[in-house]
């Protein structure tokens, strides 16, 4: 019997039948590339219209403390301030709580009762966040009112299934041995915890950390539910504060052309803020691999 | 330490153990075989929830079917004509994860700029959809891309030895093998409409009549939910029951997902 050849590199196949599948390959091709270049279209339309804002002579108003567009006045900084304070504030108190509960299935709990209470964080995990905005609004506004604080609780019990998740997936990745090894050199489990498996397990934390902040960055309604959405520099916990997407999501639909354009820069921001944060994730788990 | 870790994880536990038990208790009282399909009246104070059942389904499934297409030529795109360029995969790559993890607030805002105003949509279920479907497809895109990629080369390449052409190759042996994961991110996607509001409150609006085409605007279940707890003072008990009927909707989504999940598993180890 004589040997057949395998093909090597690309694909061996008959011209004619080839012919065939033309405009089914064809159309593969154009969809998919079309799928590929959403993102840019987007980016590069938000970038279009954002721009034209900076033509105009009120840009000069940007870097201003005042955001007022019946007065001609677009400074982003109490909405930049605002977002990055009520996503930081969420992150610090989620951050104890999530990798907390993580430590406590991973290291104290086994078999049935940490499987079950696993699957139960998956579900919480894919709760809509309107449902925390929900929760903010009818337990926290009535007892501490609108403000930076309630803001700061809705988004911090929004991230904490997901920091969890996380967190537990970064423990698994550690090395079988290590927690048995430190255990064996006659650490407690408690140091066992605090020196190997939290140092180990730092750059994956850290990952999941920048991760749910860029999610509380671009956050937009259940933030608008309970932050009160006073444009201004947040100076107490139980300051009302608006952030740059709660801004988007009150003003979109009444805005004259130039307020529109000057919207289309704070989606920008948003993007920016959100991008930075991804990137910065991206860096660190390249980084941890290598 | 441990007192610590327990303590975090107790509260954390029994805070959504409350949520839940909340939503139950004071949702679960609205609850009527009637609320399901009736009409939204006073604002939503009373009456049901048809219409914006209606407009939830019309909005979910629109959106999934514009961007199933694109999804799927787009994880073709990965790993059946790009398979010998690894550098312009990896750019397709990265361009579905940024917009998987964009925030959602800023495509809503650059779907009510393009549908709404330039197109003249205005608010509608169709400016809705197809907004979504811009961040559904490079979601399905991704799950897509790693079912396809599990699948392994060698089944391709005796294929292609036996004499079948790779469109063949591809519709009666890729695409079967790797059908879980086509399923599981068409219900990611799903699931991912379900629980979308800042999107669907830029594009199709909070309006609770019943639609009469898709070019007419409707609040989906979330954006009612949103609606009702937010700008309908004394919606509060009807906020609840909406919010019943989402989160039960979305568990249910999510418990199907996970069920897949092993299957999955189960295949890329025995194949």
């Amino acid at each position: 019997m004589k040997a057949v050849p395998l093909p090597t590199g690309a694909p061996v196949e008959s011209t004619g039948r080839r012919q065939e599948h033309a405009f089914a390959w064809a159309l593969v091709w154009v969809l998919g590339i079309g799928c590929a270049f959403i993102a840019p279209a987007l980016l590069l339309f938000l970038l279009g219209k954002g721009a034209s804002f900076l033509l105009a002579d009120e840009r000069a108003t940007l870097t201003s403390l005042r955001w007022s567009p019946t007065e001609a006045s677009y400074g982003l900084v109490p909405l930049v301030v605002g977002t990055l304070s009520v996503a930081l504030g969420g992150l610090l108190l989620a951050l104890p709580l999530g990798i907390g509960t993580a430590i406590a299935l991973h290291f104290y709990l086994r078999g049935r009762l940490r499987e079950w209470f696993e699957a139960t964080l998956g579900v919480l995990g894919g709760i809509p966040s309107v449902v925390f905005g929900l929760f903010g609004t009818f337990w926290l506004v009535p007892r501490i009112g609108a403000s930076l604080l309630s803001g700061v609780c809705v988004l911090a019990a929004m991230l904490i299934p997901t920091l969890a998740l996380l967190a537990l997936a970064a423990f698994r990745q550690l090395p079988t041995g290590l927690v048995a090894d430190g255990l064996r050199l006659g650490l407690s489990r408690e140091q066992v915890i605090l020196r190997l498996v939290l140092r180990s397990a730092r750059p994956a934390l850290f990952g999941a950390a920048v991760l749910a902040l860029s999610r509380g960055l671009g956050e937009a309604l259940a933030v608008e539910m309970v932050c009160g959405n006073v444009p201004g520099l947040p100076t107490r916990l139980t300051a009302p504060i608006r952030t740059l997407t709660t801004t988007l999501v009150q003003e979109f639909e009444y805005a004259q052309p130039l307020h529109n354009r000057a919207l289309h820069l704070v989606a920008l921001a948003i993007v920016l803020l959100a991008a930075l944060t991804s990137a910065a994730a991206l860096r660190l788990r390249e980084r941890k691999a290598a | 330490m441990k007192f610590a870790v327990f303590s975090s994880a107790a509260f954390v536990f029994v805070l959504f153990a409350l949520m839940l038990l909340d939503i139950l208790v004071r949702g679960g009282a609205e609850l009527t075989p009637q609320y399901f399909t009736g009409a939204v009246s006073d604002g939503g104070r009373s009456g049901g929830i048809g219409p914006v059942v209606v407009s939830t389904l019309l909005v979910v499934l629109m959106a999934t079917a514009f961007a199933l297409p694109l999804a799927v030529a787009g994880a073709l795109l990965c790993t059946e004509l790009l398979v010998h360029r690894p550098a312009s995969r990896q750019l397709v790559r990265r361009s579905f994860e940024i917009l998987v993890s964009a925030p959602s607030v800023a495509v809503g805002l650059i779907g009510w700029s393009l549908f709404g105003q330039v197109f003249g949509f205005g608010f509608s279920l169709f400016s809705g959809a197809a907004t979504l479907a811009f961040m559904l497809a490079p979601l399905m895109a991704l799950a897509f891309l790693n079912g396809l990629e599990a699948v392994p080369q060698a089944l391709r390449s005796q294929s292609l030895a036996l004499g079948l052409t790779r469109w063949d190759t591809l519709v009666y042996l890729v695409l079967p093998a790797a059908r879980p994961a086509l399923v599981a991110g068409v219900m990611l996607a799903v699931g991912r409409a379900l629980a979308e509001t800042a999107v669907l409150v830029l594009t199709s609006g909070v309006t609770t009549r019943m639609p009469e085409d898709i070019f007419d605007p409707g609040a989906t279940l979330a954006v009612h939910v949103y609606n009702l707890a937010h700008n309908v003072p004394g919606g509060e008990s009807r906020a609840y029951a909406a919010a019943f009927a989402l989160v039960v909707v979305n568990i249910g989504v999510q418990l199907l997902l996970t069920r897949w999940k092993p299957r999955l598993a189960n295949q890329e180890a025995t194949s």
